[in-house]
């Protein structure tokens, strides 16, 4: 058992070292890793640069989302660093106490659509006392001292809708309008445009105009609503995102698909379906990763004492449906 | 391979080794700790800061409130302190945080605290141009970025604390693999600590025990055992070796010894068989002697042989054979009765009455007794060698023959007896020789001198025998001239007289 034993002895601790060793070398990372594996972002390191913020008029919106990845690409391109916030859900005041908390926070410069034409201007006019220019984007206040507005020509928007409506309906029929809100001037803008646009065809008529406050269900509701007042009604027009797809379902539930054309001004992914499946007639869809691109690199260049246009116009695009539903 | 170290390096490795795999557990786990500790200690401290800001806006909104309803010096200090406390406060705000949205917060609240200063300094001036509604206007606008800043110190919070709540699974996930990597290096540094602990004591324990038991074998004298195997450690191989060795080296003595033993044994045995057969020869040789001189059978030869010469008429020869057979009676006696003199000087007569016959003329004798020392006790058959010393050595060689002259008398308690010839003599040192070497055995016998010739005792027989019966020394003097003669004296003291 001795000479035994004088084998087990280095065997046994080679064993155990081993195993301990293997042990370590596995949870080594760890071992070595801070205890609190806090990954420390520097406040200073936010760049000393240009601070730009972006309020959205819906922090989810996937328009907005949009729009706030073309701001991000110039920001980086321009390197400026960009903050985007927005309420949840379409709310001007607290919109406007974003605009508040930015200007007070000290922002280089804000982009923010103008929601209400009245209410905006005198914060945009505290804004740029303070030496914070205001960028408008998708949605102008025309009234206000902002600096340029980057977006679609709203009133040409609402001609080429007109248009389209016409050659929908074939030159006549009545007219149902979905807006998200008249008091938003891009809406109010492509409203008129529609009108106008329409004023061309005497056979057609705007029967009637209901405001959707920028939410899908409520744009289904009061489609559903129109369809019923309305049995001859030629057409829908959505002129603010989820309308037209608020539309088709409102159509689709009072089975007057293909009797009832449905108009939309997005390229939401459900509204191109529906255009695919021919749900919807046409949509004009515009550019809103341009709009952030634009807006960040005229805000960015106006930084760099280079002036700036009032207006950038950003592409807009009809889509026509391929097929009959 | 444990073998080739000491002991010493052994155990010093062993604790060395658990004691480094038990510090570095402990160093890493304080470690750990203290990392921890910071970690979290600087979050806290970073939310502190951001909290400590909202409530130092607060503090100038106070201030700026009374200012209106205190004296002006008194409100414009509480205000200026309030002030400069923010101004600390915004620089402590802390410079990097756990979660991405917030970083910009920090920014953001950096700066709206300069807004809020702005405001309140321009409501401050309003108030000194006793601008009330500016005041107002001005305090109402601070009011509002000091809402700001609280909603946004409080995003900042809930971000930071999302961020903190997101990572707290990992914390708890590394801090569980530490404990169970601990826990590991823990028992294991606790088993080789006992194998260790266990695997030295066998080693060391069973050599000794091993080695003790053999020692008892070998105290009682079991030697012809195994040798003990070798421990481990240079230590306890020298001891197995030495122990060895030393049973070796014992079992080799002791055979030595034994055949030694041996040796002497069969030596002794050989000796002592050497002695017997010496004794036996001498036995054999005094019987045979004996046989020889059976003194019946010499007596009847004798008598025999005088009767004949009786009836032959040869008287003188009957004679002669009639005093040799009295000699030959007085040499037969027991030898150890003392004699009177009287009787010794008749034995020296009846030698010399012999001798005188075969030398005749040639060999003359005196004879001087006092009466008074016949009766005086010696021991038997010590004049007569001297006499026979005188006659062989003293005249015997001598072509004229001699005399010789035997006076005894008595000188009180002494009796003196003086054997004189006139023969050859002798040089003294031979005289002195004769007489110093008295008790060794070769003495008296003079060189070249025949045992046929004696009776066979000589000077040193008489003198050794005197020296016994008187119990003194010094007896003898022996006074020779060469050509001269000699005398040998004896003084001998009265001891007995025979009764006569």
């Amino acid at each position: 058992m001795l000479r035994r034993a004088g084998w087990a002895l280095p065997t046994t601790a080679v064993l155990l070292l081993s195993s301990v060793l293997w042990l370590v070398a596995r949870n080594l990372q760890v071992l070595l890793a801070p205890p609190l594996p806090v990954q420390l972002h520097p406040v200073a390191a936010a760049p000393t640069g240009p601070r730009f913020v972006l309020l959205a008029q819906e922090y989810d919106h996937p328009y907005w989302q949009e729009i706030r990845r073309g701001a991000e690409a110039a920001a980086a391109e321009y390197g400026v660093a960009l903050d985007y916030q927005g309420p949840r859900r379409h709310n001007p005041p607290e919109h406007l106490r974003l605009l508040d908390v930015a200007v007070a926070a000290q922002v280089h410069g804000v982009i923010t659509p103008g929601l209400d034409a009245a209410a905006y201007d005198p914060y945009i006019a505290k804004a740029v006392d303070r030496g914070i220019p205001v960028v408008t984007v998708e949605s102008d206040a025309p009234g206000s001292r902002r600096l340029s507005y980057v977006g679609s020509d709203q009133d040409a928007v609402g001609r080429l809708l007109a248009r389209a409506v016409a050659e929908a309906a074939g030159g006549s029929g009545q007219v149902g309008v979905l807006l998200g809100g008249a008091a938003v001037p891009s809406q109010a803008f492509r409203l008129e445009g529609l009108r106008q646009g329409l004023a061309g065809y005497p056979n057609m008529q705007v029967a009637t105009v209901q405001e959707t406050g920028f939410s899908q269900i409520v744009a289904t509701q009061e489609a559903w609503k129109m369809l019923q007042h309305y049995p001859q009604l030629r057409v829908l027009v959505g002129l603010s995102p989820y309308d037209a797809a608020g539309a088709v379902q409102a159509v689709q539930a009072a089975g007057r698909s293909g009797r009832v054309l449905v108009l939309g001004l997005d390229d939401l992914p459900e509204t191109l379906a529906y255009l695919e499946q021919g749900d919807v007639f046409a949509t004009v869809a515009e550019a809103p990763f341009t709009m952030g691109y634009r807006a960040v690199a005229l805000l960015a260049n106006y930084l760099r004492d280079q002036r700036p246009p009032q207006v950038v116009d950003t592409p807009i695009v009809l889509r026509l449906r391929e097929s009959q539903p | 391979m444990s073998g080739r170290w000491r002991l010493q390096t052994r155990l010093l490795l062993s604790y060395l080794v658990v004691v480094l795999a038990l510090g570095s557990l402990a160093w890493l786990f304080h470690h750990r700790t203290t990392r921890l500790a910071e970690g979290y200690q600087q979050a806290m401290t970073a939310l502190l800061r951001v909290g400590e800001l909202t409530r130092g806006v607060d503090d100038v909104l106070v201030a700026l409130g009374r200012m209106s309803a205190v004296s002006r010096a008194e409100g414009e200090a509480g205000y200026r302190t309030a002030v400069a406390h923010l101004e600390v406060l915004r620089g402590q705000l802390p410079a990097a945080t756990a979660s991405p949205a917030a970083a910009p917060l920090v920014l953001d609240l950096d700066r709206m605290g300069d807004s809020f200063a702005v405001e309140a300094g321009a409501a401050l001036w309003a108030l000194r141009a006793e601008d009330l509604e500016g005041y107002t206007r001005h305090y109402t606008e601070a009011q509002t970025i000091a809402g700001y800043i609280r909603s946004t110190a409080e995003r900042l919070l809930a971000a930071e604390l999302e961020a903190y709540d997101r990572i707290y699974p990992e914390v708890v996930r590394r801090d569980t693999a530490l404990s169970s990597v601990n826990l590991a290096v823990l028992v294991a540094a606790v088993l080789l600590a006992l194998l260790f602990a266990w695997s030295f004591a066998a080693d060391v324990a069973a050599p000794l025990r091993s080695l003790a038991g053999e020692a008892g074998r070998i105290a009682r004298g079991q030697l012809e055992g195994p040798d003990v195997a070798p421990g481990s450690g240079v230590e306890l191989r020298l001891l197995g070796d030495a122990f060895n060795r030393m049973k070796a080296d014992l079992r080799a003595h002791i055979s030595e010894l034994r055949a030694k033993a041996d040796v002497e044994r069969r030596l002794q045995a050989e000796e002592l068989k050497n002695l017997e057969v010496r004794s036996l020869l001498q036995e054999t040789e005094l019987r045979a002697l004996q046989s020889q001189v059976n003194p019946h059978f010499l007596f009847n030869t004798l008598n025999m042989v005088s009767h004949t010469a009786m009836m032959e008429g040869a008287d003188q020869t009957c004679g002669l054979l009639e005093t040799v057979a009295e000699l030959l009676r007085y040499n037969l006696r027991r030898l150890e009765q003392p004699v009177s003199v009287g009787d010794e000087v008749a034995h020296v007569r009846r030698y010399l009455t012999i001798q005188q016959a075969r030398f005749r003329d040639r060999l003359r004798f005196a004879l001087n007794l006092d009466p008074a020392a016949a009766p005086l006790l010696l021991p038997c058959l010590t004049l007569q060698p001297l006499v026979e010393n005188a006659v062989i050595h003293g005249i015997g060689g001598r072509e004229a023959g001699g005399e010789i002259r035997l006076a005894v008398r008595r000188v009180e308690d002494h009796v003196v007896i003086a054997v004189q010839d006139d023969g050859v003599g002798m040089p003294p040192e031979q005289a002195a020789r004769l007489l110093a070497d008295q008790n060794t055995p070769s003495a008296g016998q003079p060189a070249g001198t025949g045992r046929t010739h004696t009776t066979g005792l000589g000077l040193r027989n008489v003198a050794r025998r005197l020296e016994l019966f008187f119990d003194r020394r010094d007896l003898i003097q022996i006074a020779s001239r060469p050509g001269g003669g000699t005398c040998v004296t004896l003084d001998l003291p009265v001891r007995e007289e025979v009764r006569s």
